[in-house]
């Protein structure tokens, strides 16, 4: 069990060595954004499963969820994006924009561009379209299917950012996505069987679970939303 | 059929996937925006699941997400029950954006790899 993780976190650091020279703070960051997405699993499974108790007036489907969860995101994040690059919305009054140190190019520039904007809607889609399918698969699919599905997703999206960026890669950093995701996969397996033994487990001892069939207790386990 | 329908919209994950991540890193080579595109993203993800929900609910179509009942009432229950979950989707896409702006896209994934993989099964 511990020995495929062993593997992963060597295989990332193998991978993170490279970039961690010129930009520590985003490795930080993605490590940071990687344990909030975990701690959000914990969380919206217990969510769920009180979700599925309430009275039926109450319940939230799945898309319902999706359209709450992300309004009141956007709510929460007005203030904190004006905090930060608020300057960015006098792009749209007619006033000069001095370039700010923390944007590469002047604000003015980069909005009055067409194709940044086309990009920006083509992010926009894709990432609604993202969670869409996510949220419908993970109701498809059982956990361990699914948790497989998204580890090749992973490398689909390394393989192609790598690609499309022509990013050079040197030998050790394939080395280590190539160990990444060996120990993914292994610890993967090994979960998946002791899932199943406790599962078994459980099911015949919970008294208030006896007779009931595991499709009721498909809560998702995953992948909340993330991209 | 529940194969084939599976493996489409496995690929359609993929791909808008990769789409949204390349793009992102894409705006982020243009202009260092993190807080702004997370903000705009989460615009789009509101306003497509509220458009989404209404059409649902007028044809009273029950998808894979569910929406035969439109948008449901904003009430204390409903809005308690997905505060923290909004909170989490902050403080997630936001690192993750701030994380893509200034490292490479495969490193991120790399490095999600390593740790989404500890997502939680005990009951």
């Amino acid at each position: 069990m511990y020995l495929p993780l062993v593997i992963l976190t060597f295989g990332v650091m193998l991978v993170c060595s490279l970039d961690a020279r010129g930009n520590l703070l985003g490795i930080i960051f993605a490590i940071g954004s990687a344990i909030i997405f975990v701690a959000q699993n914990i969380v919206a499974k217990k969510i769920f499963i009180r979700n599925s108790e309430q009275k039926s007036k109450n319940r939230l489907d799945k898309l319902n969820m999706l359209l709450y969860s992300s309004s009141m995101a956007f709510i929460i994040m007005i203030p904190i994006q004006l905090y930060h690059e608020g300057f960015i919305w006098s792009v749209f009054s007619s006033a000069q924009v001095t370039p700010n140190i923390n944007l590469s190019h002047s604000a003015a520039a980069v909005v009055a561009d067409h194709q940044f904007l086309q990009l920006i809607v083509y992010n926009g889609t894709t990432h609604f379209f993202q969670n869409l399918l996510a949220f419908a698969l993970l109701g498809m699919v059982s956990p361990v299917t699914y948790s497989i599905a998204s580890l090749f997703k992973r490398i689909f999206i390394i393989i192609v950012s790598l690609l499309w960026f022509r990013s050079p890669v040197t030998t050790t950093q394939v080395i280590g996505i190539a160990l990444t995701f060996t120990g993914l996969y292994l610890y993967d397996k090994a979960k998946a069987k002791i899932d199943k033994a406790d599962q078994a487990l459980y099911f015949s001892l919970l008294p208030q679970y006896r007779g009931t069939d595991s499709k009721r207790m498909n809560v998702p386990l995953r992948s909340f939303d993330e991209n | 059929m529940a194969n084939l329908l599976f493996c489409v919209l496995c690929a359609l994950w993929y791909l808008s996937s990769a789409s949204a991540n390349t793009s992102a890193k894409g705006i982020f080579m243009r202009a260092t925006c993190p807080y702004s595109l997370t903000l705009l993203q989460f615009l789009f993800v509101s306003v497509g699941s509220a458009i989404s929900a209404i059409v649902c609910g007028i044809y009273k179509f029950n998808g894979a997400l569910g929406g035969a009942d439109g948008i449901k009432r904003p009430s204390r229950a409903v809005i308690a029950n997905t505060f923290v979950l909004s909170l989490f989707q902050v403080g997630g896409h936001i690192f993750s954006s701030l994380a893509t702006s200034r490292i490479r896209v495969a490193t991120v994934h790399t490095i999600k790899v390593r740790y989404l993989s500890h997502t939680i099964t005990n009951y």
